[in-house]
């Protein structure tokens, strides 16, 4: 009789049993939902119970991002972050002797704008920055810290100044008690800021600078990449204050201006902001100019053909030393004349100060979504007369806000 | 053996879907454990929201929550409303060098309602919830046993002497409530912790760490930046009655007190040193302990307050440096601080670049000889940093 052969059963782990599979899936689902939870959990902080005296202000997110009123009158947007970054740099002129005060400016800009988008930082100086000045304001600055030397032949008399009559002229100045009238150095500052600044190599390789000068106060966070800002609304040139010149610094600036635009017709723009900066279609100057201790804009507006022609006539005629015309108004001529209208830009909402004057937005809005910390009582911004931003309202053809 | 077999078309998506949740898990584990451990906030992103009327979507600059743990610690600040924007500025100091990171709460306290202006524009400003609350009448006005035709007396008498503040009612009754009552406030009976933050004060250097965590972790429970010397004529008789409390209640002072700090003696006379308060780190169970209150109740019960014009700082002083263990007490030798007329300032290098300090060094007020921090730490035989002698003036 032959024996059948029993086949044998060999145990099997559970997992490798089609019929256990889904259950051990889910639950395995399961187990990492609960730990998920547990984690979660454990983060977070329960929610307080009300008090009973006094008020509890919970922070309530606004859900609407707002606008300032003048930037729509402006017909501008503001820019969302797309994580690329602009050719953007920072610029100041100081002296290592300024450094205690440029940290403040430094802090401001880089509380209120730059720790988030880290843009690069040009120092310029007529002398070597000291290791003291490096070392500090490298560790401020998030992003690059690049420190240039001025050349001589930017910071120096030029060759066809007349030098005695430059002396003479600069004392009796200084006797009219005309602020800097009598001074060398800010004659070379101003001629600087005018007409060299962006020609220096440090600067090649951007294309949008921010000029930040020494004790200057941000009040409010801004929103937005202010360079990516420009870009986007095709601007050229973007100011926060502006003021009426001294006349007696600038005697003869406008009709030198005048000789060189009759020269020169082609790099007038058609469409102008010529109303700013005259009340008479361009008989007269009207002083009115932007406050450039606060710029932001375009280098290559001060790279064109144009700013270039412009400033080396002024330069030749030698108004920079026999009288002493400031960088603010020959940049405020220049971007009037020389870009369309749409191309320069108020910028509100960012609460700004420089000795002696105050700039802070007239939104209560803005102003709490802004987290400004300044006193709206204290703003300049819209004071008529002395201060010129409602003729820059109504040279661009935009609406006041309400209530101005 | 019998194969298992998983459908052919089903097999890769298992796996995918196997695969992508374990890498979910890991990611989201680690992350945000790393944020558990590492205590600190993530750099800041923006929410992007859709604004109403024009059509672009806009964002909008957002700090994250912390998420980490926290202490039981707030921001507490005295304040009339016509300071706002005074103390809108030490608000938003405060906020970029180190709330911003944490989200403590801040408690505003007044002996008058707070207007909506001023809610407004602290809310807005503050990362943490903010809390308002009124003093109560008895905390900021004349107790009953006080001759008050005596305390007008006085604050004339002081007046004519041209002592800071000597004629003034308001400036007493902030003395009494800083000294006696703050911690008392209902606002204040969630917390632990709390630093004191006064109007038109700057921190000047980053402070990337939980200060409170800091002050738990190491067993402080009173901590400073600056010290320097009362004036004499405002507290004639503070410390003559501070020692008949001691005599009093010698089972209250603590057995290791920082008696030196404040007596060079042995306690015979005042030397007047004492923490400049307008910047205080402290435990609220400090002043809440059976000693302090015992303390308070006796200088408030001698009229000094109103007879002369003891200060909540040499107050506060004296009840750290008597009642708590001299361990206890700790200088913030790191954090740049600066209260007109005095800079506190890291004179090292390495620290003032590490945390990123817009101060100058040659202001720094920490080792001059007006101030009293030297004695802090020769009592203590804390190290100080090279080059202090540098900094003596």
């Amino acid at each position: 009789m032959s024996v059948h052969h029993k086949k044998k059963l060999m145990p099997k782990s559970a997992l490798l049993i089609r019929k256990y599979q889904k259950g051990i899936r889910s639950s395995f689902i399961g187990l990492i939902i609960v730990l998920s939870f547990l984690f979660f959990m454990s983060g977070s902080r329960s929610p307080e119970v009300p008090i009973a005296q006094g008020t509890s202000v919970s922070r309530v997110a606004s859900k609407d991002y707002l606008m300032p009123f003048t930037d729509k009158s402006q017909g501008v947007i503001h820019p969302v972050d797309d994580g690329k970054k602009e050719k953007g740099v920072m610029v100041t002129l100081a002296r290592n002797s300024d450094l205690w005060n440029l940290v403040k400016s430094i802090r401001h800009v880089e509380d209120r704008f730059n720790n988030r988008y880290h843009y690069d930082w040009v120092f310029l100086n007529d002398q070597p920055f000291s290791d003291e000045f490096k070392r500090v304001t490298s560790a401020l600055v998030s992003g690059k810290a690049k420190y240039g030397t001025i050349p001589k032949d930017h910071w120096s008399i030029p060759s066809w100044i007349d030098t005695e009559k430059f002396d003479e002229k600069r004392l009796a100045m200084g006797k009219l008690d005309i602020p800097y009238g009598s001074s060398v150095p800010y004659r070379h500052m101003c001629r600087f800021q005018s007409g060299f600044i962006w020609r220096h190599p440090l600067l090649e390789e951007y294309e949008w600078f921010w000029r930040v000068d020494t004790d200057i106060t941000l009040f409010c966070d801004i929103q937005y990449d202010i360079f990516k800002f420009l870009k986007v609304n095709n601007k050229k040139y973007g100011f926060i204050l502006s003021v009426s010149e001294y006349e007696r610094t600038i005697p003869t600036l406008w009709e030198t201006t005048k000789k060189f635009i009759k020269k020169n017709p082609k790099f007038l723009h058609k469409n102008n902001l010529m109303k700013f900066i005259s009340n008479d279609d361009g008989d007269t100057y009207n002083m009115c100019h932007f406050w450039t201790n606060f710029e932001i804009g375009s280098l290559d507006f001060f790279r064109s053909d144009a700013y270039r022609e412009y400033f080396d006539y002024l330069d030749s005629s030698g108004g920079f030393f026999y009288e002493r015309w400031g960088d603010a108004p020959v940049h405020s001529i220049a971007a009037s004349l020389f870009l369309d209208k749409s191309e320069i830009h108020f910028f509100d909402g960012l609460g700004f100060h420089h000795p002696d004057f105050t700039s802070c937005p007239i939104e209560q809005k803005i102003r709490l979504q802004n987290k400004c910390i300044c006193e709206p009582s204290k703003d300049v911004t819209w004071t008529p007369d002395y201060f010129c931003t409602r003729k820059y309202f109504s040279a661009g053809n935009y609406k006041l806000p309400p209530g101005i | 053996m019998a194969k298992i077999m998983i459908p052919a078309s089903k097999q890769p998506v298992y796996k995918k879907l196997g695969l992508l949740l374990v890498a979910v898990f890991t990611v989201y584990v680690f992350f945000h454990g790393a944020q558990y451990a590492r205590g600190s906030a993530p750099s800041p992103k923006y929410s992007t929201v859709l604004s109403s009327g024009s059509g672009y979507k806009y964002s909008k600059v957002e700090l994250p929550k912390y998420t980490g743990p926290r202490e039981k610690a707030t921001f507490v600040t005295l304040v009339r409303n016509r300071d706002l924007y005074s103390l809108a500025e030490s608000i938003k100091s405060v906020e970029d060098r180190f709330n911003s990171k944490f989200n403590y709460d801040w408690v505003f306290l007044n002996d008058e309602e707070f207007t909506d202006e001023f809610k407004n524009v602290t809310s807005a400003l503050v990362s943490g919830t903010t809390k308002y609350g009124v003093i109560p009448k008895e905390h900021w006005s004349f107790p009953e046993w006080i001759d008050e035709e005596k305390a007008a007396q006085v604050r004339k008498e002081m007046g004519e002497k041209r002592i800071i503040y000597g004629d003034s009612i308001s400036y007493r009754h902030m003395c009494r409530f800083e000294s006696g009552f703050f911690y008392r406030h209902p606002l204040m009976d969630d917390y632990d912790w709390y630093w004191r933050v006064e109007p038109d004060i700057k921190l000047h250097c980053d402070i990337d760490y939980d200060v409170f965590k800091f002050m738990k972790d190491n067993k402080k429970k009173y901590a400073f930046a600056i010290s320097i010397k009362e004036y004499e004529a405002t507290i004639p008789t503070l410390w003559e009655t501070t020692r008949k409390f001691m005599e009093a209640h010698p089972e209250l002072i603590h057995e290791n007190n920082m008696l030196d700090f404040v007596s060079d003696d042995q306690g015979l006379s005042y030397n007047l040193c004492h923490f400049w308060s307008n910047f205080e780190i402290a435990a609220l169970d400090l002043w809440r302990s059976p000693a302090y209150s015992a303390y308070f109740d006796y200088l408030d019960r001698e009229g000094g307050f109103f007879y002369e014009r003891w200060g909540d700082a040499p107050v506060h002083s004296i009840g750290a440096a008597l009642f708590l263990d001299r361990s206890e007490i700790h200088h913030f030798g790191d954090i740049g601080y600066y209260h007109v007329p005095f800079h506190s300032c890291p004179i090292d290098t390495s620290i003032r670049l590490a945390n990123k300090c817009d101060c100058d060094p040659s202001k720094d007020f920490t080792w001059h000889s007006y101030s009293c921090t030297t004695k802090f730490y020769n009592i203590n035989k804390l190290p100080k940093p090279a080059g202090w002698q540098n900094h003596i003036g």
